[in-house]
């Protein structure tokens, strides 16, 4: 197990977990969100190849009403 | 036809997606507005809220997204921001605004142009939202911004056309398409700006603060359009009196040829 | 994007039937916004304002001294040289012409300078004929610095040269660079110019383009009035003007209306502008741009010269002669056209402060010392 911070709250996740698996069990629809991992940008052709490291600072950002 | 970038829009009236009570209210309200060009800001994700699926009945509207860099507070966040939404989205396009200043949320001019040459540069379709400074729209023109994005009156504050002076240069100046954005709160002044000689406005509080918000987005769908024939129809003139006397060419009575 | 191609964008025949097809409602529609407006100018130009013409007048005075108070700036041309490889049917120093050659050494460029200064002059505009290799810029950026050392503001009137060279000339002290299309009809402008570099009709409607570029601080245009449909060359000008002051915004831009006079070998005008037409169009450009200069140069009589102070013009030339060494020793065979005000420089002053305007001589201090160039 490791432990990663999820939009600034720890998370304790299996080992070689990817990207796109945390997307899955944190139940985020894939096509509207940008993943951030310790201030870079991750692209989302990177999502399945990337597997978490402990202390990662992973943000996901979605898109909301706005002016 | 209004063309920004290579897209093509029929109708001259952006819209925001904020402040309204509810999705639904703020979709038909959209639907109601005609808009094509609607904007959208972006956060990191509250996985205790739930997720509201903004997107998808937006697209299925067919209209185009324009994520926003609300949030950045200089130049660098800004492009930032503008890398993620092109992430999350697929876009290139955005609306660059850069506030520091939490109260009136102004823009910074000096951040906004810092921002939008590195956007530019990277491939990205800029469009500012920017104080009506006239000098300052034609440098952003000259960093290759796709539009200009002005402001009638401090955001949200529904005052109006309180920069008309200088807008009407900007419009005059510009090169690109001017979009009055900001502070517009009335459909008179939405219409106003049109008859100006604006390319088209960017409408969010004063539809969404409004008691029956999808009957203001029809009203304001009507007011631009109303203005823009204004605007092309020529407005009416004051009536001009034949003068009698005249005593800058007179001499032209005897008119002699060369 | 250069100049060209808008141009080759705009449907002239279009824009000549719509001109022509302007009413009186589009005159006062015009005269309400006219400024920076190129439909408004169209009607402005049209036959119909024609019955507006003391109404534009007042208008274009009013705006006029807002913006430029009771000053007139004063000029005078230096002639360098007569040597030309163009052949072009309205001008006195086409090549096929027998006349003296000339072109003038630091020497004589002195003893001119010193006569043209002890008459009070400050603001100078060098002339040539077009010879790229003896009047090129080798000799441009010879002369220059000399010339540049007693006057506050040079201007020139030469060929159309490169980007890299517009960029020497303006380190060297150039200000202002005129560039006249002559006519912005193609066919019209092939028939007048029939030999030389200046046969080609898009390098000179790009020049402005590359000007601009180098960073000068003025660009004038121009179109010979007579050469065809002055209405119609006038119009595209404003064309040009629109879209060179929106692209190089920083800057400044002047326009001169010479009607075409006679000259030794010369031609008759095509299209005669009157007097009144002459009004119509110094006041229609100077509602469209109210930040305009607009030159007006000695081949035009004392009389309507001074009528027209008032109506938009803000620079003029007085006692000029237009062949090189002519403040020396004035020849009149030698000139590149006929003048018609021939008053000496007091004289002019003289008609100017009646009118209640003031001559200025300098108004004009480079900020700085420093060149930019525009993007």
């Amino acid at each position: 197990m490791i432990t990663i911070h999820i939009n600034g709250e720890l998370q304790q996740l299996a080992d070689n977990q990817t990207l796109a698996e945390l997307l899955v069990c944190k139940q985020v629809a894939p096509q509207s969100v940008a993943v951030v991992v310790n201030q870079a940008i991750i692209p989302r052709s990177e999502w399945s190849q990337y597997q978490c490291q402990a202390d990662d600072q992973i943000e996901f950002f979605s898109a909301v009403a706005g002016g | 036809m209004l063309t920004i970038a290579d897209h093509q829009f029929e109708s001259r009236l952006f819209t925001g997606t904020g402040k309204f009570a509810n999705s639904a209210t703020m979709l038909a309200s959209i639907a109601a507005s005609g808009s094509e060009l609607v904007t959208l800001a972006m956060k990191r994700i509250d996985f205790d809220m739930g997720l509201d699926d903004l997107l998808s009945p937006l697209q299925s509207r067919g209209v185009k997204l324009l994520p926003n860099t609300a949030g950045a507070r200089n130049a660098k966040e800004a492009v930032f921001a503008a890398e993620l939404a092109y992430q999350m989205l697929g876009t290139k396009w955005i609306k660059l605004e850069i506030h520091p200043d939490p109260k009136y949320l102004l823009p910074d001019p000096i951040e906004t142009l810092n921002a939008a040459k590195v956007l530019c540069e990277k491939g990205f379709i800029v469009l500012p939202y920017i104080h009506a400074d006239p000098v300052l729209c034609k440098r952003l023109e000259d960093v290759g911004c796709a539009a200009v994005m002005p402001l009638g009156s401090p955001i949200g504050s529904n005052q109006g056309l309180a920069t008309e002076a200088f807008l009407k240069i900007i419009i005059e100046q510009s090169s690109v398409p001017v979009i009055v954005d900001a502070g517009i709160g009335a459909p008179s002044q939405a219409c106003r700006a049109m008859e100006m000689g604006a390319d088209a406005v960017l409408v969010n509080t004063a539809i969404a603060s409004s008691a029956n918000p999808i009957l203001m987005a029809q009203c304001f769908q009507q007011a631009v359009q109303s203005g823009r024939k204004a605007y092309k129809a020529g407005l009416g003139t004051v009536s001009l009196n034949a003068n009698n006397t005249s005593p800058l060419t007179g001499f032209l009575a005897t008119d002699k040829v060369l | 994007m250069n100049f060209s191609t808008r141009f080759s964008q705009l449907n002239i025949d279009d824009l000549s039937m719509k001109l022509y097809a302007s009413t009186s409602a589009d005159v006062e529609r015009a005269l309400q916004q006219p400024s920076g407006n190129l439909t408004s100018l169209m009607a402005l130009l049209s036959p119909a304002a024609e019955a507006y013409i003391e109404h534009m007048a007042q208008a274009a005075a009013q705006i006029t001294r807002q913006r430029f108070g009771a000053n007139l700036g004063l000029y005078l041309p230096l002639y360098l040289s007569n040597l030309c490889a163009n052949e072009c049917d309205y001008c006195g120093f086409s090549m096929s012409n027998k006349i003296k050659r000339k072109t003038l050494n630091d020497e004589e460029i002195l003893a001119e300078v010193d006569i043209i200064k002890s008459r009070g002059f400050d603001s100078i505009l060098l002339v040539s004929g077009e010879h790229e290799t003896k009047v090129g810029i080798e000799y441009f950026a010879h002369v220059l610095p000399q010339i540049k050392q007693h006057f506050s503001y040079v201007a020139m009137e030469v060929q159309p040269l490169k980007a890299g060279e517009y960029q020497r000339l303006v380190a060297l002290g150039l200000d202002a660079v005129m560039v006249y299309q002559e006519t912005y009809r193609a066919q019209t402008y092939a028939k007048h110019h029939t030999r030389g570099n200046k046969q080609n009709f898009i390098n000179r409607l790009d020049t402005p383009d590359r000007v601009a570029q180098a960073g000068v601080d003025k660009i004038g245009l121009g179109v010979l009035l007579g050469l065809d449909d002055w209405r119609i060359d006038a119009l595209l000008m404003g064309y040009h003007l629109e879209y060179l002051e929106r692209k190089y915004w920083r800057t400044r831009y002047s326009i001169s209306l010479p009607r075409l006079r006679p000259c030794t070998g010369g031609i008759e005008p095509k299209v005669l502008l009157t007097d009144k037409g002459l009004v119509q169009m110094i006041c229609a450009f100077r509602l469209f741009n109210q930040q305009l200069d607009i030159s007006l140069s000695t081949r035009e009589t004392p009389e309507l010269r001074d009528n027209l102070l008032p109506l938009g013009v803000t620079q003029l030339s007085a006692g000029s002669s237009t062949q090189p060494g002519g403040y020396q020793q004035p020849d009149s065979q030698l000139d590149q056209f006929d003048i018609s005000d021939e008053r000496t420089v007091t004289e002019v002053i003289a008609a100017m402060k009646n009118r209640g305007f003031n001559p200025v001589f300098k108004d004009w201090e480079k900020a700085w010392g420093l060149n930019h160039a525009n993007g």
